[in-house]
């Protein structure tokens, strides 16, 4: 009989603690529930409204060295037995002779429930929320071409057993607003600007009154109309202050996707550069558990999803690459401890190495002596996306940020790619900001999305810049 | 692999009948039942075999002009009532809008396509051969995530109108991604995706091995010897990535928003005499594609792009309503027809340019005004390709690259979801990056 779908700590730990000590090595049992809300307005009609509670049991057996997977939308005792078998049984389709055994590492315990206490807000309020927001912008705004305004909320809720002894429950929310806008600009273009705002916790932890974003409204409104008038960067190497927005993205993607373990086997040139020099010694980058070192990340793990305790890892220290990002099998494969980095998305989904928070340390800097540090050069505040390479290549796209004339901020500018290279921008890295600053969201696509940390200081460095 | 316990359709049926007594005027269920066998490798391992099963259901309900939905996955009795409630409290709050609304429809025969149970067996052989393969032609190539893949999906649709919707795909499919190591160089990495109804006699498949020998190639880059302006030769891959801005601009979506630069071209010519795109959901040869959509709407093959005229927007059945236009497109497969030159001669009529083997940078922005790095590309120089490139941005606007197209490669590469050429074009600015 097909169980009902159960939510909290009690419920989700009782489906799975009848197993406890009876798992093969090496094995996990998870049962996972994400739940997520989406409100987006466009010229006032409300163009989604949804709501999604989705999850399952699954099971990962690792047998003679090649790992079994399943999962099912079922939660009951037959669901768990029925995924744990099938899990071993398409581990040992391919298992071979070779003994290899994992670390034991997957001993994590407890219970890490951010769930918000505040009275959950009803559908009608949530609508509410968007709806005066977007009448705000529309009546207030009247030369916006186009408004864009979300609401969103995610939390993944998770519970896990493992063969090695773990048993631990999380429930890890996060929310945010984005505005949109567009203009049409002087010479006939038409010039957008995003901005985001929230973070951890759930919608009515984040968000009350609708009138207290109004302050982010303008600014951002300003923001677009100095854009629209802006000028385009000029293309070529540039001495750049990288606000904590992109300095975040770009310890996430050129850096941390290249010290992924598995992507080091298959390839990353990190392999080559472990104990060697590979920034300027003012950088220190990290990967941390929790809600990162200061406690302000956006996401919050304490214990990964193969039950391995979460500790932070040094990836880069004073300029010096230390240490990958492992999951269990990786840390086998180069005879390492495990980091705690092994995550899974949805229920469906096997954990894989994924980053947590993952941010560059704050150093002693100001960001104005930073600035007026530069005669020639950019400011740039907020990045689109971005992607990096095997190679620690990257690109991001930076959708706000100033010329610098004599030390001074000048002109916006529109929308310009920076790229290089990882490792050799990294040793041009003249200043570090004291502040660190996290970004409210952040999602990395690699075979399955997951919410990431990102964010950090403000670094001063030599880029390209790619304008016209 | 498994057995349903009960009817799909009866269960969106009864749902929508469920939604009914809920407060709703009208409504619709899409239930999607999803079976996978995933084989995870590397070059010398199976690392995971991944079996999963999930129906996920999405519930819409309308009621005076308003809308509010909830989606839940299994078949539980508490899910259900959860997600109904949700729809329910997000209906009622929801402002009015009248082109919110379910379709009508003509009932149509459920649609079988592919096969029924994966080949296990094959499978498991063809990735043993890709393995030794691997090994034998492409030595210098790491592999990253490959999985070969076997899904079925049955996707059910039920409205208040009676309408009835049930199509069941079954198809298999890889997908790779790579990097070239040589002694301590790392290329850039590279990936390939495709699928198709037949199981794969081969994975070593025509534009997988052209990927592989791509990569092989890439070995010491070089930046292109100076900034020009000149011909950007895409790749069926990297088309694919830009031509979805073109989707964008032609979405109904974007007509609502007013910020497409198309807004009032249709009948215009938009684009090269050479180009000519189709959606084609519907096409045999497309394992992704599908016949009817969210609202339960049958899908067309249409023209979007006919000899660079602009015949369709891309305009779902909200987007017609609201736009108060017809509705052309709840589902987006494209192909763009190919041409009658050979890859060689596009090649050997470029005085200077790039082949662009993918494009790593944000979608172009509403004006269609791109710039990103190129990935997996070599410089043409008078007619012969002369090195792999390192580091180098692309910038400019899709919409005159379209325009200036010059060139279509009468060789194409189905992937399963989409179908396209070679594509020389010119006016793009290529600089070291």
């Amino acid at each position: 009989m097909t169980q009902t779908l159960a939510s909290g700590a009690d419920a989700l730990q009782e489906i799975l603690h009848p197993f406890r000590g009876t798992l093969a090595n090496t094995t996990e049992l998870r049962a996972h529930i994400n739940h997520s809300s989406r409100l987006m307005i466009r010229q006032g009609s409300l163009l989604q409204n949804t709501s999604s509670v989705t999850g399952g049991l699954s099971a990962r057996a690792h047998r003679g060295g090649a790992f079994g997977f399943s999962s099912t939308p079922e939660f009951s005792r037959h669901a768990a037995e029925r995924v744990l078998s099938e899990a071993d049984r398409n581990a040992r389709q391919f298992a071979g002779s070779n003994p290899v055994s994992l670390p034991a590492s997957g001993t994590g315990t407890g219970v890490f429930d951010y769930r918000t206490s505040l009275e959950r807000w009803p559908a009608s309020r949530r609508i509410d929320f968007l709806k005066t927001l977007d009448d705000y912008c529309r009546s207030t705004f009247t030369d916006l071409t186009n408004v864009d305004l979300s609401l969103s909320g995610l939390a993944l809720e998770k519970a896990l057993i493992t063969s090695d002894g773990a048993d631990t429950y999380s429930y890890v929310p996060r929310a945010n607003v984005m505005a949109n806008f567009s203009i049409k600009a002087s010479d006939g273009s038409l010039i957008e600007l995003y901005d985001l705002t929230g973070g951890f916790g759930e919608i009515e932890d984040n968000f009350n009154d609708p009138q207290d974003l109004y302050p982010i409204l303008h600014q951002l409104y300003d923001d677009l109309r100095a854009k629209a008038e802006g000028i385009y960067a000029t293309s070529g190497e540039h001495t750049v202050v990288l606000d904590s927005d992109v300095a975040g993205i770009l310890a996430h993607e050129a850096i941390g996707h290249t010290v992924e373990a598995d992507l080091v086997l298959a390839g990353s040139i990190a392999g080559d550069y472990i104990g060697q020099s590979v920034a300027s010694e003012l950088i220190t980058l990290v990967d941390g558990p929790e809600r990162g070192f200061d406690g302000r990340a956006s996401i919050a793990i304490h214990v990964d999803d193969e039950g391995t305790p979460c500790r932070e890892t040094t990836i880069i220290d004073k300029g010096i690459l230390k240490s990958f990002l492992h999951n269990k099998d990786t840390a086998r494969r180069f005879d390492v401890e495990p980091t705690g980095n092994a995550r899974a998305y949805a229920f469906s989904d096997e954990p894989l190495v994924r980053m947590r928070n993952t941010a560059i340390r704050p150093g002693t800097s100001k960001i104005e002596e930073m600035i007026s540090g530069i005669d020639n050069g950019y400011y740039l505040v907020r990045s689109s996306n971005g992607q990096a390479d095997s190679t620690s290549e990257f690109m991001f796209g930076v959708t706000k940020g100033y010329e610098i004339k004599n030390g001074q901020l000048g002109r916006a500018i529109r929308d310009v790619t920076i790229a290089g290279t990882a490792f050799d921008m990294l040793k041009t890295v003249t200043a570090v900001s004291d502040g660190t600053t996290w970004s409210c969201g952040g999602m990395c696509g690699k075979k399955q999305m997951i919410p990431v940390g990102m964010g950090g200081p403000a670094i001063a460095c030599r880029i390209h810049v790619g304008g016209r | 692999m498994t057995t349903k316990t009960t009817s799909d359709t009866a269960f969106a049926q009864e749902l929508v009948s469920r939604s009914l007594d809920h407060g709703a005027q009208e409504a619709q269920v899409n239930v999607s039942r999803r079976e996978l066998l995933e084989i995870n490798f590397d070059r010398d391992e199976v690392l995971l075999v991944r079996t999963n099963l999930n129906t996920t259901t999405s519930l819409t309900l309308f009621a005076e002009g308003r809308k509010g939905s909830a989606q839940f996955n299994g078949e539980s009795e508490s899910a259900v009532l959860q997600a109904l409630a949700a729809a329910r409290d997000s209906m009622e709050a929801s402002p009015a809008d009248p082109a919110f609304g379910i379709a009508t429809g003509n009932p149509t025969d459920p649609v079988v396509l592919g096969p029924g149970d994966p080949d296990r067996d094959q499978m498991a052989r063809a990735v043993s051969e890709f393995q030794q393969d691997l090994k034998k032609r492409w030595p210098e190539i790491h592999t990253d995530n490959c999985h070969h893949d076997f899904h079925r999906g049955v996707s059910t649709f039920a409205n208040s109108a009676g309408v009835v919707r049930e199509e069941t795909r079954s198809l298999y499919s890889l997908s790779v991604m790579f990097t070239g190591r040589r002694d301590n160089e790392s290329t850039s990495f590279n990936y390939m995706g495709l699928s198709q109804f037949d199981p794969f006699t081969t994975l070593s498949a025509p534009s997988v091995a052209r990927a592989l020998d791509d990569t092989c190639h890439s070995f010491s880059p070089a930046p292109v010897p100076h900034k020009f302006t000149g011909t950007l030769i895409f790749t069926p891959e990297s088309l694919d990535d830009l031509l979805g801005a073109v989707c964008g601009a032609l979405s109904g979506y974007q007509l609502i928003s007013g910020g497409t630069p198309y807004q009032d071209s249709q009948g215009d010519a938009i684009a090269s005499p050479h180009l000519t795109v189709r959606n084609a959901p519907r096409d045999p040869g497309f394992p992704g594609g599908s016949h009817f959509d969210g609202y339960g709407i049958p899908t067309e093959d249409r023209l979007l792009i006919d000899g660079g005229v602009l015949k369709d927007f891309l305009i779902d059945h909200y987007a017609s309503r609201k736009l108060d236009r017809p509705m052309t497109a709840g589902a987006v497969n494209l192909i763009v027809e190919p041409g009658t030159s050979p890859l060689e001669e596009i090649i050997r009529k470029t005085d200077e340019g790039i082949v662009m083997g993918r494009f790593s940078g944000g979608q172009p922005n509403n004006n269609l005004d791109f710039s990103g790095i190129a990935k997996n590309s070599f410089y043409v120089k008078d007619g012969e390709i002369r090195q792999p490139l390192m580091e180098t941005m692309v910038s400019g606007n899709f919409g005159d690259l379209i325009r200036s197209i010059r060139g279509i490669s009468r060789e194409t590469c189905n992937n399963g979801s989409s179908s396209h050429p070679w594509v020389a074009a010119e006016g793009a600015v290529v600089a070291a990056g």
